[in-house]
């Protein structure tokens, strides 16, 4: 049997337990829950182009870079989209480089019938054909190498644009593109290429 | 004997005009052959080419446009004033002689091209398509295929 002492002694004991152990239990579980909360990974869902309402266009790099960055402005507001600057950032921001800005790509037009020699030495005759200068092995062959054969010059504009589209709160590239295109002049050519790659975009 | 001398020289005199009427024909035939094989159209053609390999485009033009009036039954002439058309942008003259270029010589794969990408400029994507089409199936150039590749499918998305 315990005695009235014994017993206050262990209450006594018992309270010193709550007293000095709680406090360190109740921070343990209050750091734990804290470092959970903070190592929690945050997920947010990604940016969808299509949900996109106000984009701003930071000016184009490179040689006409300006012309390309309106050419984009006009696009997305054709789309109706708000556009901004960059100092006034919306849900996303549009950057990229003009790679390619050339009005005088060369074409080589054989008039006639033309005997071409491919890459693979088959012979082929074409009627007026065209022959790219850069990267074509396409050769003409005639019956001597005396042959002179009557040609002219066509000039081809192209424009080749490489374009990023960030999330504007978590900078993640939500979409990019590296395109090229071709016309009879540069803001034909140019004017494709926006459509082509806003329509890529924002699908 | 003053008959018999009279005689021989009439004789002589009918054969000078004889001479000279023949070298006369002949001098003819031979003009008139030069000008058929080599008529006021290949002369326009070949001085407008010239002017093209110089760089002056507005002669050449001229030249290619007198050319092409005088014969428009001519695809190489037809697809000359075509492109020099294109390198001065004057797009209406171009369209025609390439679509008259086309219309003489239905595999001209020169004009096809061109076609396609004035079709292009001018929005009209049907026609555009089409030449494209016709283009990549007589086209020999392996870069130029992927290039016409590439407007296919652009157009076809843009609908």
């Amino acid at each position: 049997m315990m005695t009235a002492r014994q017993k206050s002694k262990l209450k006594s004991q018992r309270s010193n337990v709550y007293f000095y152990y709680l406090p360190y239990a109740f921070c343990l579980l209050t750091c734990g829950w804290i470092g959970c909360a903070a190592h929690r990974p945050v997920v947010k869902p990604p940016l969808d182009p299509s949900k996109i309402r106000r984009i701003s266009v930071i000016p184009f790099e490179g040689p006409g870079g300006s012309a390309a960055s309106d050419e984009f402005v006009r696009m997305l507001l054709g789309t109706g989209r708000e556009v901004t600057d960059a100092r006034h950032p919306g849900d996303a921001i549009l950057k990229g480089t003009v790679t390619e800005y050339k009005s005088n790509n060369q074409l080589t037009v054989f008039l006639g019938n033309t005997p071409l020699m491919t890459p693979g030495n088959q012979a082929a005759v074409v009627d007026n054909p065209v022959v790219s200068r850069s990267g074509s092995q396409l050769t003409p062959e005639g019956p001597s190498q005396s042959v002179r054969h009557t040609e002219v010059v066509s000039l081809v504009a192209s424009v080749g644009i490489r374009a990023h589209l960030i999330d504007s709160s978590t900078k993640i590239e939500v979409w990019t593109g590296d395109y090229s295109y071709e016309g009879l002049d540069l803001p034909t050519a140019l004017h494709a290429l926006a459509d082509m790659m806003t329509r890529s975009m924002l699908k | 004997m003053l008959t018999a001398a009279k005689s021989e020289e009439r004789e002589a005199k009918s054969e000078k005009i004889t001479r000279f009427l023949v070298l006369s024909f002949s001098l003819f035939a031979f003009s008139f052959r030069l000008v058929c094989a080599d008529g006021p159209a290949s002369q326009h053609f070949q001085t407008g080419l010239a002017y093209e390999r110089l760089g002056r485009y507005e002669e050449a033009y001229t030249e290619l446009q007198l050319a092409f009036a005088l014969d428009q039954d001519d695809a190489p002439m037809a697809v000359a004033l075509g492109v020099v058309a294109c390198r001065l942008s004057r797009w209406d003259v171009a369209q025609r002689a390439f679509e008259r270029s086309v219309s003489v010589d239905s595999g001209s794969v020169a004009s096809y091209y061109h076609l396609a990408l004035i079709y292009e400029k001018n929005n009209q994507t049907d026609r555009a398509l089409d030449a494209w089409h016709r283009f990549s199936s007589l086209n020999q150039d392996d870069v130029l295929k992927g290039i016409a590749q590439k407007h296919i499918q652009y157009l076809e998305t843009r609908g």
